[in-house]
């Protein structure tokens, strides 16, 4: 079953598309949302979620179309925006308001993960780390039994230890099977720690949507002498050149074994740098 | 809808506007005044504070999540300005009422009486139709609604003052102290208010829906 699908979803700006954007998550996974900085992450969540009005497409979640059911989705989702709200406000005070709009808010749930998290009720927001603002967050999320957790960009920011805690309470979130996540980010190392699936847009546009292990083996990395690469440069997702010959990324299925080329499995990092190269030589 | 007006209230707004009005209301106190002045500063301090700490405080993530329309969004920060203008004005009546026990009713501007805050009325309608519309056509920018509320409640507020001062034949209508007169305004400056601040609140829907 799938909790989250997105198809072809449009959304105009005077200078910026994002089209066509089409993917699923499976229920009880961690997906992962990728793409540099202004690829149309953030546009997509809040599309997706009728934040913002979309000009095309169609989302479902839990089985249920967005717009004709938005409030009883919403009963059972989370999404974590990048900042924290209300800087100045108490964490008591937000959750007194917040439990108001989710009449199956579990208070016996909420208290367990104050103390799980070491939260003090009576802390400002803006006294919090990053860290332990989003910790907050998760807690509200999860005392209110939300069964998809969106989060943009969460691990932007945060120090290695706090980025790999997090990482790891993703991991253990959907231990259970009932729970799944969709978090944005473009430091694809916390990918290779947790996430399932990977979905990489790039412009606006969509590149690939499939678990990750599938994504790594759909590319190589290459590389070889000058001459090899007039052989196989057209077959190329976008290569660099330096002193010694060349490297590039290429579609597994584009792999030539008559060229002298050494070949490897590239990283998240390779794929969307030589994605994010060809977009650049265009 | 009543879970959020009470996040506005009580998450959003800051509690200093609760205390403003209090302080704004001794200012009818003061003998020979323009009253109109006194919710006045209801749009010069309130409004742009509120609005910008929406933003400074990333309010719409926090509430654009929540399970409720973008209408019930755009309808509850309309609703919350006009209760904050209902309380400045019942603020306002008591203090009024001092003022005249204290002072009597005559006042070279404006008289205090029922007629006057029908004309309050008033003026906070004409700011509600201009300034929410216009706010919700973005959910973000809000200084030029604000510079056209402000301009048009400005000049019926300040406009009626100086013909109760200047002009004779117009003072003897608006400060006319036939009681019957007197509360017939106030009824006509609580229909305007509760007309124009419904479609204010309908069109501030409306657009917020819109917003691409």
């Amino acid at each position: 079953m799938n909790v989250l699908t997105v198809e072809n979803l449009r959304k105009e700006y005077p200078k910026f598309i994002l089209n066509d954007i089409s993917f699923v998550i499976p229920k009880g996974y961690i997906m992962g949302f990728i793409g540099e900085n202004g690829a149309g992450k953030t546009t997509t969540l809040k599309a997706m979620l009728n934040i913002i009005s979309k000009d095309g497409g169609t989302v479902s979640i839990f089985d249920k179309d967005m717009d004709e059911n938005e409030i009883e989705i919403k009963n059972d989702i989370a999404f974590m925006a990048g900042k924290s709200f209300y800087p100045k406000r108490k964490i008591k005070e937000i959750t007194s308001v917040f439990k108001k709009f989710y009449p199956n808010f579990d208070q016996e749930l909420y208290l367990e993960y104050l103390k799980k998290f070491n939260l003090d009720e009576d802390k400002k927001i803006d006294e919090l780390s990053q860290g332990m603002s989003l910790k907050y967050s998760i807690t509200l999320a999860l005392s209110h039994h939300a069964k998809l957790i969106i989060l943009d960009e969460p691990t932007s920011g945060l120090d290695p230890v706090a980025r790999d805690s997090l990482l790891e309470l993703f991991q253990s979130i959907i231990e259970d099977g009932e729970i799944s996540i969709l978090f944005s980010t473009h430091i694809t190392s916390d990918l290779e720690k947790c996430a399932d699936y990977i979905t990489f847009i790039q412009d606006g546009q969509m590149i690939e949507s499939l678990s990750k292990d599938d994504l790594i083996d759909k590319y190589r990395l290459i590389n070889g002498a000058h001459d090899s690469l007039d052989l196989i440069k057209s077959d190329l997702i976008s290569y660099k050149k330096n002193a010694f010959g060349f490297t590039g990324l290429i579609k597994t299925e584009y792999l030539k074994e008559n060229i002298a080329i050494k070949v490897g499995a590239p990283s998240l990092d390779d794929i969307m740098i030589y994605y994010a190269e060809r977009g650049a030589s265009k | 809808m009543k879970n959020l007006v009470y996040k506005e209230l009580f998450l959003s707004v800051n509690k200093f506007f609760y205390v403003l009005p209090i302080l704004l209301a001794g200012l009818i106190m003061i003998p020979q005044w323009i009253y109109m002045l006194v919710f006045m500063y209801f749009f010069w301090i309130s409004v742009p504070q509120i609005f910008s700490a929406y933003l400074a405080q990333q309010d719409y993530e926090f509430t654009t999540v929540l399970p409720v329309t973008k209408a019930q969004i755009a309808k509850s920060k309309g609703l919350t300005i006009i209760i904050l203008e209902l309380y400045h004005f019942i603020l306002a009546v008591i203090a009024g009422i001092v003022h005249n026990l204290v002072y009597g009713s005559f006042n070279i501007f404006i008289n205090i009486s029922p007629a006057f805050y029908g004309y309050v009325l008033i003026m906070f309608a004409l700011f509600n139709i201009i300034y929410l519309p216009l706010y919700f056509r973005t959910a973000y920018h809000f200084g030029k609604p604000l510079i056209y509320g402000v301009i048009v409640s400005t000049i019926f507020g300040i406009g009626l003052e100086l013909l109760a001062l200047l002009v004779p034949w117009a003072s003897n209508i608006i400060d006319n102290p036939n009681i019957l007169f007197q509360l017939d305004m106030l009824v006509a400056g609580i229909a305007i208010f509760v007309g124009l601040s419904w479609i204010a609140l309908n069109r501030s829907a409306r657009n917020y829906e819109q917003i691409k």
